[in-house]
């Protein structure tokens, strides 16, 4: 039994556990190493994946604070506690507003946007990608009792089917007694999507579109090329094409907006520049559809189509549609 | 109202990084900005300051000699005064936060903004640190940041899934802002005059307390792997769309 012990924090969407911490909790099980899940928020009907994906102990509690000022004494209490050797969290905007508090608090080694984690005997080896997937660099750390790093990793950046066999899982629930604070109240609500969209950042296809697209009415026909490919396909954009206004920043791909690793990223009337191809690069296989042969992105892509987007685009889709129906 | 602006310099967003032979990043030929989220955040301080018509708007920064360049520019947009915290050491967040807390507590200050992220080396926990060391509320990923009574903010951010979050946030607090708050203006030619002689206030890091380690250790800089040979799929639109799918879906097998 190996001693390594790592508390991953479980993310979750609507009681969910979302699949990106699902990823990570198979992947360190895989590894031989004890999977403790801190599950906040939730109730003991959604812990089933979490098990089978290979958690042996499992901290529950029903409330998550959102203030996340609220949650960082517990936090602290529980990692001096029980003196994980790292702590794991997907790299989402919830857990970037949490953990760095919790790494200052405990003087903990932190990184985000990771990319992979190895043991070298008794250090840690954690790849992290650097000017949004410009380069990358390892660091290593020491895991002390005193002072658990913290790693947030890049969802899919880790995808492992558990084979090994699940351990026996315990819950273990979790007494906190948060108090609130006055200077803080959140609110939220969920827009009303006409078609239901992975975020950028989690989706396994994207379908990203550029200047060539001409304008904002026709992004209608990227939206439908998602329709046919997966219900876990996004549609981003260039950054051109947020600063024309012709969509809203949260689509933007790049440097100064998402950086995305789908397996399968189509880029339709987009040139190229550097800070485009900087969000994408680590896409595992991407398409570059582009009338100008000239366009950089033609030397950066694993397959090219010059031609009119506006041809190929509706005939890619009659294409899928067809494929489908076979 | 007192506002503090944390700003970082980073390589323009054009750079083609390189690495030195030294395993590290190659600076010869870096053009250095002001990180694009913080221009945000002395905007959003800017205007906060034009609204209220009072207080004062300091831009703090921590880093080597040519960081004053950067620091200037804050001021030619319209800031009050700028402070650096002169150091050539190459620091990360726990660092960055741990120094920049000593200097802040000594000043009044209502809010602190700073951008989301620094677009360099992407991490994403300077300002979430400094309000922990701080003891400060904070929101993070801020789009809109509207008053709703004297002390009493209303953040509004855009999260993962098309979740759209209001925070109401009592001052003083600290928050990290987002790509389209706002248009951060240009340096008007009075601005640069201006910005001369304004007060720059230099500290050397070896007169504070900074924290012992100041960096995680980074090594083994790589670039990424460049994909194979590109493979241009020719044809009429007909053809290269099949041929498109099949290789997709048979060869890659992402369909």
């Amino acid at each position: 039994m190996s001693s390594v012990n790592i508390l991953i924090s479980v993310d979750f969407s609507e009681a969910q556990p979302k699949p990106s911490s699902l990823d990570l909790i198979s992947f360190v099980h895989q590894q031989g190493w004890t999977v403790h899940a801190l599950c906040l928020g939730t109730n003991k009907e959604s812990l089933e994946k979490i098990k089978k994906a290979g958690a042996q102990k499992i901290f529950l509690h029903s409330q998550k604070p959102s203030n996340p000022q609220v949650l960082i004494p517990f936090l602290y209490d529980f990692v001096k506690e029980q003196k994980p050797t790292l702590v794991l969290a997907s790299s989402s905007q919830h857990n970037l507003e949490l953990f760095p508090r919790l790494a200052m608090r405990l003087k903990s080694p932190f990184l985000s946007d990771c990319l992979s984690v190895k043991q070298k005997e008794k250090t840690w080896l954690i790849e992290k990608s650097l000017y949004a997937g410009k380069c990358t660099a390892l660091c290593t750390l020491d895991s002390s009792p005193d002072k658990t790093p913290i790693i947030l990793m890049r969802p899919h950046q880790v995808q492992q089917k558990t084979t090994s066999p699940k351990p026996d899982s315990s819950v273990t629930e979790l007494t906190w007694n948060f108090t609130e604070k006055d200077n803080y109240t959140r609110t939220q609500r969920k827009h009303i999507q006409k078609n239901k969209r992975p975020d950028l950042t989690e989706a396994q296809i994207i379908v990203s579109g550029g200047r060539g697209m001409k304008g904002p009415e026709h992004f209608k026909l990227l939206e439908d090329l998602a329709d046919v490919l997966s219900p876990q396909t996004a549609v981003g954009a260039s950054r051109a094409v947020t600063d024309a206004g012709w969509c809203p920043h949260t689509m933007q791909v790049g440097q100064t907006g998402k950086t995305v690793s789908p397996q399968l990223y189509i880029a339709c009337g987009i040139s190229g520049a550097i800070q485009h191809l900087a969000g994408m690069s680590s896409s595992r296989i991407i398409v570059a559809i582009n009338k100008d042969p000239q366009a950089p992105l033609f030397q950066k892509c694993h397959y090219g189509i010059v031609g009119n987007l506006f041809d190929i685009i509706p005939l890619l889709i009659k294409e899928l549609k067809t494929e489908k129906i076979k | 109202m007192n506002i503090l602006v944390c700003i970082k310099q980073v390589p323009d967003t054009g750079t083609r990084i390189q690495l030195s032979k030294e395993d590290g990043i190659d600076e010869s030929e870096i053009e250095w900005i002001i990180n694009p989220y913080d221009e945000f955040a002395v905007e959003e301080a800017l205007r906060i300051k034009e609204r209220k018509q009072k207080g004062e708007v300091t831009v703090l920064s921590m880093g080597p000699t040519r960081v004053e360049k950067t620091l200037r520019r804050a001021l030619a947009m319209g800031a009050d005064k700028a402070c650096l915290i002169e150091t050539d050491k190459k620091t990360d967040p726990l660092f960055v936060a741990q120094t920049l807390a000593q200097v802040i507590t000594k000043e009044k200050t209502d809010l602190i903004i700073t951008g989301k992220v620094g677009i360099d080396e992407n991490h994403s926990a300077t300002g979430a640190m400094l309000a922990e060391q701080l003891s400060l509320p904070h929101v993070g990923f801020v789009k809109a940041f509207k008053e709703l009574e004297e002390g009493k903010w209303l953040c509004e951010r855009q999260m993962e899934a098309g979740i759209t979050e209001e925070i109401s946030l009592g001052l003083p607090a600290l928050i990290t802002v987002e790509k389209g708050m706002n248009e951060p203006r240009y340096p008007s030619l009075p601005g640069i005059m201006k910005a001369k002689k304004k007060e720059l206030k230099k500290i050397k890091l070896s007169s504070l307390n900074p924290p012992a380690s100041n960096r995680v250790p980074f090594h083994s800089y790589r670039l990424p792997a460049p994909p194979p040979t590109p493979q241009l799929i020719s044809g009429s639109a007909e053809e290269q769309a099949k041929k498109l799918v099949q290789i997709l879906k048979e060869k890659e097998k992402v369909l």
